[in-house]
């Protein structure tokens, strides 16, 4: 059957093999692939290893390693990858628990299931810049309406400088990407536990499993395949997104709330030092690059070894 | 033979006459320049674009209207505006001179210097000297076109930003009386802005201090106040050692001072301030006292209260030691960029929308100070909180630069490690004897030193 495709009817009658047709169909998906992908990441290499500043355009040259150099040399660079380190950590872990406990809760239908599911998915369809502004506000030191709170409730005497000083700072847009990543583990958890058989569930309520060992013992292993796919595409999402960080702090006070890609944005935008961000994007995407490389051999080992 | 003669003869003829026609050209290339002769039709219509640097509410639908009453009085010509937030209008700028896909730019900040050393920007004052909106601008504003030298244009003043001081006096009249007093005559100085810390409440402190984006320029008010009057034109150069003013004991004296302001009497919070932050500081209350450009006059107006109401009052900007301050009062405009295609057309519209009426309805609603000699005339830049400007512009006191400083080639750099240098100063982790020698090396070794040229 398979191969039958790759046979065409000639003029003459005679059925013939053309191995070059699958890549005429699949040729404009490549051409696409090859302009908005690949060539923007050689261009991207090629930059990297240039003094490519806007501010002096007059004197763009190739320098080696001059722009890595300088990246690992930078006063920040330890402080921006731990920070890029917990903010992908804790966002993730609690995201993906938050967002684990939420699919449970909204899988049985209820009265108005359907506009609580909406009401929580709202989030993800927002702007994260714009979600960063609005946190802002919210966190503002003097104003925010969350210091408001905590004082009226007692809770605090003095208002927390929650963006004005760094650890509370990073502590603010960390609270922020969680309330904005449940949204994506909801639906994606919820989709995958609706493809859970009830036969399954209904099977080991027989066999007597409860509640807690249903969850681990029958939905965790069923779902499993969907909760590695979504972690691991959570991971580089997360990595990528300087949006709420943008919005909320744009990586101060003094640099102290950045992680890799706002970084990245603020060499290319403020900075206008291309050759410096193209070279903090290379890292960038060679570390993610190993790092899914290693995540799904190790979960295939883990899963080769269980079976 | 005499068929040859001739031949050679009209030849040579020709040869003169083409000769004479390149001799002629030369120099005034903008007529011969195919950019400059741009004739569009209803049939072959040309599309002129224009990036706006500071869009806003209160400008860019007028714009827009200029550009489709331009549209409707030049058959095949189609205007279209470009407006980025301000975040990002430098790199959006900068990158549509480098992809060569735009007519006019408005290059603030360091867009124009960094522009021409890319040579990215058009002298168009061959074409735009003999228009109806350059007879109308004043003599400062025709000075400011011709900054980088007599008979060239490289941009065309479209308004001024004048710093000056928002205040509100009940606070400080309760924390800081004699401060106040000081502050409306004139005569308060930065030593009086750190005193009037005893106006600070438990959600409110006096200064409006910037901490994020041109947080640096918070710096060079101080350190040019301390400086003046031993500055150079740009503001950048003490006159006396002609080395940077950065240099000078009294820079460190200046921001030393600036680092107590921040600690003493600043909101904690604006270490994360930029423009709007700021603005909306002094509205909100949380900050008594705010140093910001004329357009602000119009939000404080209209989200704080009016200015008849006496709730804010405006005031000249802190002076140093020596009863001076300085300001740069060199203003945004546009440029035509050297890669348009239709130059004539970029320089039409320019010279449509510098013409007045349109020039004074556009310097009115966005509030910049005019720039024509009818718009300065006009009644309305010079009563409520507009006479202050009056008041500046008759101080010798208060020195007005011309920002050639500012639009050197090295300023953009500087501009973004001064901003990191001031947040580390602000986290406490640069001195600021560090942060001068940085800065006073940069501008000795990277920039042009006019008393060196």
């Amino acid at each position: 059957m398979a191969a039958s495709v790759h046979k065409l009817v000639r003029k003459d009658g005679k059925k013939s093999h053309n191995i070059l047709a699958p890549l005429w169909f699949l040729l404009p998906a490549l051409i696409l692939v090859a302009i908005f992908i690949y060539y923007p990441v050689f261009a991207t290499a090629n930059m990297s290893f240039k003094n490519y500043k806007l501010f002096d355009q007059s004197n763009i040259f190739y320098n080696g390693f001059e722009n890595f150099r300088g990246i690992f040399k930078d006063l920040h660079f330890h402080r921006i990858i731990q920070n890029t380190v917990l903010w992908v950590s804790v966002s993730l872990f609690f995201q993906f628990f938050i967002g684990f406990g939420l699919a449970l809760y909204l899988k049985p239908k209820f009265k108005f299931s359907g506009l609580y599911q909406g009401i929580i998915f709202i989030p993800w369809a927002l702007s994260g810049f714009l979600m960063g502004l609005v946190w802002k506000w919210i966190f503002d030191d003097n104003l925010g309406v969350l210091n408001d709170m905590m004082l009226k409730a007692h809770l605090i005497s003095t208002p927390i400088p929650w963006l004005s000083n760094a650890n509370w700072a990073m502590a603010a847009v960390i609270i922020a990407n969680i309330w904005y990543g449940v949204t994506f583990f909801v639906i994606m958890i919820l989709a995958a536990l609706q493809g859970v058989p009830n036969e399954i569930l209904e099977a080991a309520e027989l066999d007597g499993c409860g509640k807690a060992k249903s969850l681990f013992l029958v939905i965790i292993p069923y779902i499993r395949p969907t909760l590695i796919l979504i972690v691991l595409l959570r991971i580089i999402w997360i990595t990528n997104f300087p949006d709420i960080i943008f919005g909320m702090t744009s990586g101060g006070p003094n640099e102290q709330t950045h992680i890799l890609s706002s970084w990245l944005v603020q060499k290319i935008t403020y900075d206008q030092d291309w050759g410096s961000g193209s070279a903090l994007g290379l890292l960038m995407l060679g570390v993610l690059f190993i790092f899914t490389i290693f995540y799904l051999l190790a979960t295939r080992l883990e899963e080769d070894s269980e079976g | 033979m005499i068929k040859s003669l001739a031949t050679r003869k009209s030849a040579a003829a020709v040869t003169a006459i083409a000769l004479a026609i390149s001799v002629l050209t030369m120099g005034t290339s903008s007529a011969a320049d195919a950019t400059w002769n741009c004739k569009p039709t209803k049939a072959k219509p040309v599309t002129v674009r224009l990036i706006e640097y500071f869009a806003g509410p209160a400008r860019t639908p007028l714009l827009n209207a200029y550009a489709r009453q331009f549209e409707a009085k030049n058959v095949g010509v189609k205007v279209e505006i470009i407006s980025p937030s301000q975040a990002d209008s430098p790199a959006k700028i900068t990158q549509l001179l480098q992809a060569k896909n735009v007519d006019i730019v408005e290059p603030a900040g360091a867009i124009l210097g960094q522009a021409m050393s890319a040579k990215q920007i058009a002298n168009i004052y061959p074409y735009f000297s003999k228009t109806k909106g350059w007879a109308g601008l004043t003599d400062y504003s025709k000075f400011q076109a011709q900054l980088f030298g007599k008979n060239t244009t490289y941009m065309v003043p479209n308004g001024y930003y004048v710093k000056a001081a928002f205040v509100r006096p009940e606070p400080i009249a309760a924390g800081a009386p004699a401060v106040l007093a000081k502050i409306k005559k004139g005569t308060a100085t930065w030593a009086d802005i750190l005193a009037a810390k005893s106006s600070n409440t438990a959600t409110a402190s006096m200064y409006a201090m910037r901490g994020a984006r041109a947080s640096f320029t918070q710096a060079v008010f101080i350190v040019r106040a301390y400086n003046a009057p031993d500055l150079n034109s740009g503001g950048y150069w003490n006159k006396s050692t002609k080395t940077s003013m950065f240099n000078s004991a009294a820079s460190k004296e200046a921001l030393d001072l600036m680092m107590k302001i921040w600690h003493e009497a600043s909101p904690a919070a604006s270490v994360a301030w930029g423009y709007p932050e700021m603005v909306q500081g002094f509205i909100d209350g949380t900050a008594h006292y705010l140093i910001q450009d004329n357009e602000v006059i119009q939000m404080v107006d209209e989200k704080f209260a009016p200015f008849d109401s006496g709730k804010w009052i405006m005031a000249q900007m802190p002076k140093g030691p020596t009863g001076y301050s300085a300001q740069d009062v060199s203003g945004g405009g546009w440029s035509v960029a050297q890669s348009s295609k239709c130059k004539n057309i970029a320089a039409n519209f320019l010279d449509f929308i510098t013409t007045d009426p349109q020039h004074s309805s556009f310097a009115r609603a966005y509030g910049v100070g005019p720039v024509t000699k009818t718009a300065a005339s006009d009644p309305f830049f010079k009563t409520g909180a507009w006479a202050i400007y009056d008041k500046i512009g008759k101080d010798p006191k208060e020195l007005k630069l011309d920002g050639s400083d500012v639009a050197q080639t090295c300023y953009g750099e500087f501009f973004t490690q001064a901003d990191k240098d001031m947040q580390a100063m602000y986290a406490g982790s640069l001195s600021t004897t560090d942060a001068l020698k940085q800065w006073a090396t940069f501008w000795d070794t990277k920039c042009v030193n006019p008393y060196k040229k």
